[in-house]
């Protein structure tokens, strides 16, 4: 018996041992860390590439620039604008709809119960504006002026002299500034104090715009104050409420903002000989774009590979166009960064409306400091369209289709600000021009 | 108690075969030289013995000892891993370590049409190894940094299906037929980093992809004097090996003369359990220098090797024979002056899991090397652990 339990102990012992062995090989394909064999000898390695910087002429590489406004309406902005000869030349003013009033109220009663009471009689308000402190230029105190709108206007189409733009019926506005309107009272905004300004109304003019269906309610405000120009980030209207169930008590309710806009004037003509993005509504700028695909120099390429050498997709490390900034007219003059995307146009025929692909840029678009287009006017500003130019080269974009040749220069939103960027056009030394990094070398061969 | 002793000793074997095992992985920087650093077809026990591959008494299955293959009488399959762990230094100031791994062999046997019909697939050269260079390059905007990496990715491989039979008790002959596979890719990458004066620039990258073909035929013989000498030796013809570049490949296409190799090999059962070994290699591969297009030392490969091996040991109730082994050859490729050599000593054991009427169904080889190789310019120190499992039988 000793003997036969001797056997089976061996016979454990060598099943275990096989499938050890059989686990140290599985083990040993699966924990395999690989590490090439890394030599800093350059004698090993093909020979060296060159990488040259070229720059592209305007002549040489764009043409049919093309500027386009019209994109959006101040409307979508959200804000709204006030001026009054700023710069010497530019007036503006915001337009308001406010939404239906509130229609009940919880109320504590004479009882000491709290109870819903429709019953609300409106003795008043007041029209409440929030300025964006650093879109305005004012440092100073302004005045501003509320008046309401006798007119029916359009939120989407109104512009300083029409009321309404839409199919088939247009409507000028019966004086000019979206006029006239019924004054309803002054107030002042000083910066150093708050960034709100209010105008109080009786309760007549909280009656009168309280018919949602009246397409002529409005309220319009101008600024008083010359040569300034003021962003009103949003307004409301706060009513003074009493209800029938505590007539002792004023309750102060909010009717919401429903529409904003503005209205400006002097509208800008499109600049025969220079790049303009951004403006409310917005501008962008249009161009065709041609990389050259044989390079027949400098003489340091010259002399790696033999010239004129065909240049390939893979050989263009980097592609931007070069614009240099100039001043912007002082009266749309940026007071905030400026946001430039680039995209391709898929279908040149079908501009203005024709789509556009994915941004060059990425989403944060190429920010731009406002000052390059007011004292420091005269900068280089790269907007790289590597990508855009490899297509070009190869002949075919990434889905295997002929590549789009149209660049569209836009504001990564549309519209963003009532400002707008200013670049040289061709024709002069500041003409943009085309960057190109590009690295060229012999094929691979074996050893 | 008893019990607990076996489990530990199991244990201890495990966690010592672990250690040489893990993680598997075999290279060198002779890759870079010429067309690469040659790969044999060797199993566990030939490189625990030294052996070139050729000569041993037992059930290999090698490609370059195709007469022993006709001596075999039952199917028979050989598996062998190789990592290595090497460190190296070249000049003064470079020097480093890597690791790797490689599959030099899978082989089968199988009686067919009153002989042994063979089929191997193994490595002929390693030519994997990365490059790095680092260079400034002018843009208007200034110097930029930017770095050159290159990849060098692929091998020569061999496919190999034979034909070996018994002419007589003690003497058996063989053929194999061979055809180069594999394939290289080469590329060159310039990285300008994050250290761009400009804008982000896209990377640079140019290179290609070679397939290999070409024939080789291995012919030899394996003889028994009595039942303690076994002499073999093969010789091995090979055409041009030829590099076709894939579509999209700029490179050219070129070729290659390889050169013929001459094998022997002897066993000595000098006492029961106890055998000695001998081989030698000889390759000229002189004609190659002139289709190489980068400079590089070309030589003739010469080698020998010779081991002991004491069959009788035994290990956890298990026939463990005991190996040891020296070679010495030279390197076919080499970056000095002179020609390169490598020399290994070896060690290592067997397990012989299954045995039946004297055949080894079941068994599993392992062999260590320490070895270096080295030439004027680069020196190489490397373990080298060969793990194989063999397995015979219907």
């Amino acid at each position: 018996m000793a003997w036969r339990a001797t056997r089976l102990r061996r016979e454990n012992v060598r099943s275990k041992l096989i499938g050890s062995l059989l686990a140290l090989a599985a083990l040993g394909v699966v924990a395999c860390a690989e590490q090439t064999p890394t030599s800093l000898d350059e004698s090993l390695l093909p020979d060296e590439p060159i990488t040259l910087e070229l720059h592209i002429p305007w002549e040489d590489f764009a043409s049919n620039l093309e500027v386009i406004g019209g994109y959006g309406s101040p409307s979508e902005l959200g804000a709204g604008v006030l001026a009054n000869s700023f710069a010497g030349t530019l007036d503006a003013r915001t337009l308001l709809r406010f939404g239906a009033y509130p229609t009940t109220v919880s109320v504590r009663d004479t009882t000491g119960t709290t109870r819903p009471d429709s019953s609300l009689t409106f003795i008043g308000g007041r029209v409440v504006a929030f300025l964006d402190t650093i879109a305005s230029t004012n440092e100073g105190p302004v005045l501003l002026r509320l008046g309401a709108i006798q007119h029916p206007w359009d939120v989407s189409t109104v512009t300083w002299t029409t009321a309404v733009d839409t199919i088939n019926d247009r409507r000028p506005w019966p004086e000019e500034g979206a006029g006239p309107v019924v004054p309803l009272g002054t107030a002042e905004w000083d910066p150093a104090t708050g960034d709100s300004v209010w105008f109080e109304l009786d309760s007549a003019q909280v009656a009168a715009w309280a018919d949602t269906s009246d397409v002529s309610r409005g309220a319009r405000i101008d600024l008083l104050t010359e040569g300034a120009r003021i962003q009103i980030a949003t307004a409301v209207l706060r009513l003074n409420t009493r209800p029938s169930l505590n007539p002792d008590s004023t309750f102060f309710l909010v009717a919401p903002r429903e529409e904003i806009t503005f209205i400006y004037s002097p509208f800008p003509e499109p600049p025969p000989d220079g790049i303009r993005v951004g403006g409310a509504p917005a501008w962008r700028t249009v161009l065709d774009i041609r990389v050259p695909t044989q390079l027949n120099g400098p003489e340091a390429l010259c002399a790696v590979v033999a010239c004129p050498v065909t240049l390939h997709s893979s050989e263009l490390n980097y592609a931007a166009v070069v614009l240099r900034t100039r001043r912007t007219q002082d009266a749309f003059q940026p007071t905030d960064t400026v946001a430039i995307d680039v995209r391709p146009v898929l279908s040149r025929v079908a501009l203005p409306k024709a789509p556009l692909g994915n941004s060059l840029v990425g989403f944060a678009g190429r920010l731009i400091g406002p000052e390059f287009f007011g004292d420091q006017a005269g900068q280089d500003v790269e907007i790289p369209i590597t990508i855009f130019a490899r297509n070009l080269v190869s002949g075919t974009d990434a889905a295997g289709f002929d590549p789009p040749e149209t660049l569209a220069l836009l504001s990564v939103f549309e519209p963003v600000s009532i400002t707008f960027a200013s670049f040289n056009g061709p024709g002069d030394e500041n003409a943009p021009f085309l960057k190109l990094i590009v690295t060229i070398g012999r094929s691979v061969e074996l050893p | 108690m008893r019990s607990l002793l076996e489990h530990t000793r199991v244990f201890l074997l495990t966690a010592a075969l672990s250690l040489s095992a893990a993680p598997l992985c075999a290279q060198s920087l002779y890759n870079a030289a010429g067309l690469g650093l040659p790969a044999e077809s060797i199993d566990g026990r030939g490189r625990a013995l030294g052996n070139l591959g050729i000569g041993l008494f037992g059930h290999a299955i090698l490609p370059s000892d195709p007469g022993a293959a006709g001596l075999l009488v039952i199917p028979a399959a050989v598996l062998v891993a190789q990592p290595s762990w090497v460190e190296y230094q070249r000049g003064e100031d470079e020097s480093g370590s890597f690791q790797g791994n490689r599959f030099p062999l899978l082989g089968i046997g199988y009686p067919l049409f009153s002989g042994m019909f063979t089929a191997n697939f193994g490595s002929f050269l390693d030519q994997r190894f990365d490059g790095q260079r680092d260079v400034t390059v002018d843009l208007l905007d200034g110097p930029t940094d930017a770095s050159d990496f290159f990849e060098q990715n692929g091998a020569v491989s061999l496919v190999n299906f034979g034909y070996s039979r018994r002419l007589s008790d003690r003497l058996g002959v063989g053929f194999s037929v061979g055809r180069y596979a594999g394939s290289l890719t080469r590329r060159l990458i310039r990285d300008f980093g994050d250290a761009s004066a400009t804008a982000n620039l896209e990377l640079y990258e140019v290179g290609g992809r070679w397939s290999y073909s070409g024939a080789s035929l291995t012919a030899g013989f394996a003889a028994d004097l009595g039942t303690i000498v076994r002499v073999a030796g093969s010789a091995t013809w090979t055409g041009s090996l030829n590099a076709t570049g894939s579509e999209g490949t700029d490179g050219s296409h070129r070729s290659f003369d390889l050169p013929f190799q001459y094998r022997l090999g002897t066993s000595v059962v000098l006492a029961p359990g106890l055998l000695i070994t001998a081989s030698v290699v000889r390759a000229d591969w002189g004609d190659i220098a002139d289709d190489l297009s980068t400079p590089s030392t070309v030589g003739t490969t010469n080698g020998f090797g010779v081991g002991l091996e004491l069959s009788r040991a035994r290990l956890l109730g298990l026939t463990a024979p005991l190996r040891f082994g020296y070679r010495k050859s030279s390197l076919p490729f080499s970056f000095g002056s002179g020609g390169a050599t490598e020399t290994t000593l070896a060690g290592g054991f067997g397990f012989i899991l299954n045995q039946t009427g004297g055949i080894t169904l079941a068994g599993a080889d392992f062999a260590l090397e320490r070895g270096e190789r080295s030439d004027s310019s680069l020196t190489e120190k490397f373990w080298r652990a060969t793990f194989s499992l063999r397995v015979t039988g219907y």
